[in-house]
């Protein structure tokens, strides 16, 4: 290693004869010797990688039919968590990393037991799946490079009401082959919603509100846990199609029954910076609070029930 | 402000021309001052919850009267207070700048200080500095500013209008590029979106806490900058006749560096960087004052808050609910502006 080193050192010196002073030689040498120990580690990285041969993809188009996969890689937040709920843990080669933070994700514990990955092609490759599962709307240039490879990908929507959390169900089940357990979820989930007591004539109204002023409206799936727990959604009641900021002053003059102000989140930021001004401080201490943690609805799955009992439970404490 | 107005120097000079000269400035004064309080009341009477204040300001009853008390006291008053302190901080660092620098392109945000500033405001921040200690917002940006100030006098002294463009950009750029990189290496995710803040400058939904944090500041810098008026005044006719007179140099130095620094740096610590003010106002006003520095200063400070709170009322009416950044409505307006001096000074004629 040093040998070829020192060697392009003195050519170094004997290219820049007069010019090229002592310090100018030791940083040419430093330089390369630093080179060298990157390809070395590139090699040696490459090497304990120990990638598959590139042989003709694996045996993932004949999966459906030949039982049922047990290689299955998810790259999606939401995708993880049903999978999960779904099939044993023994059948999933990995999920992706951000499943195992529990701020986001409804199942952080379950997650941080399984392999994760950063969702990169090669690397999901390298797994050798038999099945992929993917948000339709994340990870596209993965997905696109895995489809051409000859892989099994199944995209799922985005979960925005309780009908959309039972399809997705329905349609995990089905892929992974296990549609008896997918339907018994699907009616237990009915089963708690339908005993859910009933709201007042007058819906109280339930606002969330988040950094940057972000509130949640129509077709958000916030929305449906409000709606389903009794509440009328302020983003509603402004039309909002779907997260938008409102401004302070509008949550001042609507006055929402129950308040839920978002999370701080990991450091200092001014999007958070609203939560703590005078006038919000006010308006909150004369009303409900509470606190729907944001993993359980980011993602639909059966977890997201639990967002509805928190809700419910407000509405008791609103009388 | 004005009061300084009336201590000018040419009191002693009994002219018909001075005369009608000095009528006019306290014209553009008293103008400009009815315009900045008509502004300020504009500025209390708009905003979202706008169509439903009339009508609880009517009830008067229980809470929907405390609501809009509410909002006006702890929205937007702290808003258009803010705009009124930041606007003159601005417009008159710019006219400070513009007869200390002797060059008229001089203005906060085009030679750095600002953007140093909030580099500054920036460290403060998002290291959770200025949650244990919310002095240190303000005291790192002034920190930002004043190292600015005299990187700038070192390296443009006395030189070419040229060469302090030039530092200037390479400081906005350094300070720029080193703030976006503080927020890109913050923990927080939302943290980066906040470049667009710190570099296009808002007044949204601040509140009286702000107000508390930057308004000593102000006030001190905008005394500071007044107290130099005179001075750069005989520093027009050059830095050797100005000493000649009994013009300390030093003096004005310390007062114009000082003063710029600790008022911009409040200002940006709460706002972000607003350009183009500080150079926009003091052009416009500077024939209605006979060109004299001693007058140009606190009208600039009223001419600078005047143009803040209705370009901040402006943002509030273009695109409600999702207002646009302070600083893109002041560039629209400075940028063409900066061009056109520099054209007009092209042909040799600098102002």
């Amino acid at each position: 290693m040093t040998k070829p080193a020192t060697r392009a050192a003195r050519w170094l010196r004997s290219v820049g004869a007069e010019g090229m002073a002592g310090a100018n030689a030791l940083a040419a040498l430093v330089l390369v010797l630093v080179l060298v120990v990157v390809m070395v580690l590139a090699l040696g990285g490459a090497a304990a990688e120990a990638l598959p041969s590139p042989s003709p993809s694996p045996a993932p188009l004949a999966a459906e039919s030949a039982g049922k996969p047990q290689r299955i890689v998810s790259l999606n937040l939401c995708t993880d968590q049903l999978l999960m709920q779904i099939v044993d843990h023994g059948r999933i080669r990995a999920i992706t990393a951000l499943s195992q933070d529990a701020q986001i994700s409804g199942m952080a514990q379950e997650a941080q037991k399984l392999p994760a990955t950063m969702g990169v092609a090669e690397e999901v490759i390298a797994m050798r799946p038999d099945l992929v599962l993917a948000g339709t709307f994340s990870t596209r240039a993965t997905v696109a490079i895995l489809r051409r490879l000859g892989y099994e990908v199944v995209d799922f929507a985005p979960e925005t009401d309780f009908a959309s959390i039972k399809a997705n169900i329905r349609k995990m089940a089905r892929a992974v082959g296990e549609p008896a357990r997918g339907e018994a979820i699907v009616r237990s989930m009915e089963a708690e919603l339908a005993r859910i007591p009933a709201p007042p004539a007058e819906r109280p109204v339930y606002a969330n509100y988040n950094a940057n002023g972000y509130t949640s409206g129509n077709g958000d799936l916030i929305t449906a846990v409000a709606n389903a727990a009794g509440f009328d959604m302020l983003g509603q009641r402004l039309d909002l199609a779907g997260p938008e900021p409102i401004a302070l002053e509008q949550m001042l003059v609507t006055r929402p029954d129950l308040i839920d102000l978002g999370e701080d989140g990991k450091a200092p930021t001014l999007a958070t910076e609203i939560f703590r001004h005078p006038a919000l401080q006010r308006l909150i201490r004369e009303r409900a609070t509470v606190d729907v943690p944001a993993k359980y609805t980011i993602c639909g799955s059966p977890r997201t029930m639990e967002a509805v009992h928190i809700m419910v439970e407000a509405r008791r404490r609103l009388g | 402000m004005t009061g300084l107005a009336t201590s000018r120097p040419g009191g002693q000079n009994p002219h018909r021309e001075r005369r009608r000269a000095s009528s006019r400035v306290w014209m553009t004064g008293a103008v400009l001052a009815l315009l900045v309080a008509l502004a300020f009341l504009l500025s209390l009477m708009i905003g979202p919850a706008a169509v439903g204040l009339g009508a609880l300001f009517g009830q008067l009853t229980g809470g929907e009267a405390d609501t809009a008390i509410l909002i006006m006291r702890e929205i937007r008053l702290p808003r258009s207070l803010l705009a009124l302190m930041i606007g003159a901080t601005l417009g008159i660092s710019g006219a400070a700048l513009q007869g200390f620098l002797r060059n008229p392109l001089a203005e906060p945000g085009v030679i750095g200080v600002s953007a140093a500033a909030a580099l500054g405001a920036v460290i403060a921040l998002y290291t959770g500095l200025s949650t244990s200690q919310p002095l240190a917002l303000p005291a790192f940006a002034i920190g930002g500013a004043l190292a600015a100030v005299l990187v700038l006098q070192v390296l443009s002294g006395g030189a070419s209008t040229l060469t302090l463009i030039l530092a200037g950009v390479a400081i906005s750029s350094l300070a720029g590029a080193l703030t976006s990189l503080a927020l890109n290496l913050s923990p927080s995710p939302l943290a980066v979106q906040e470049i667009l803040f710190w570099m296009l400058g808002s007044i949204t939904d601040r509140s009286m806490v702000h107000v508390a944090l930057a308004a000593p500041f102000i006030v001190m810098g905008i005394g500071l900058l007044l107290a130099s008026a005179r001075d750069l005044e005989a520093l027009t006719l050059g830095e050797e006749a100005a000493s000649s007179m009994g013009v300390n140099l030093n003096r004005v130095r310390l007062l114009v560096v000082l003063g710029t620094a600790i008022s911009v740096g409040a200002a940006t610590a709460v706002s972000g960087v607003i350009g183009f003010i500080g150079l926009v106002v003091p052009h416009l006003l500077r024939p209605l004052v006979g060109h004299r520095p001693a007058l140009l200063l606190p009208v600039s400070a009223l001419g600078g808050a005047l143009l803040l709170l209705c370009a901040d009322i402006a943002v509030r009416l273009i695109t409600p609910g999702v207002e646009l950044k302070l600083g893109v409505l002041t560039a629209l307006i400075g940028a063409p502006f900066f061009l056109w001096i520099v054209l007009k000074s092209r042909g040799g004629r600098m102002t």
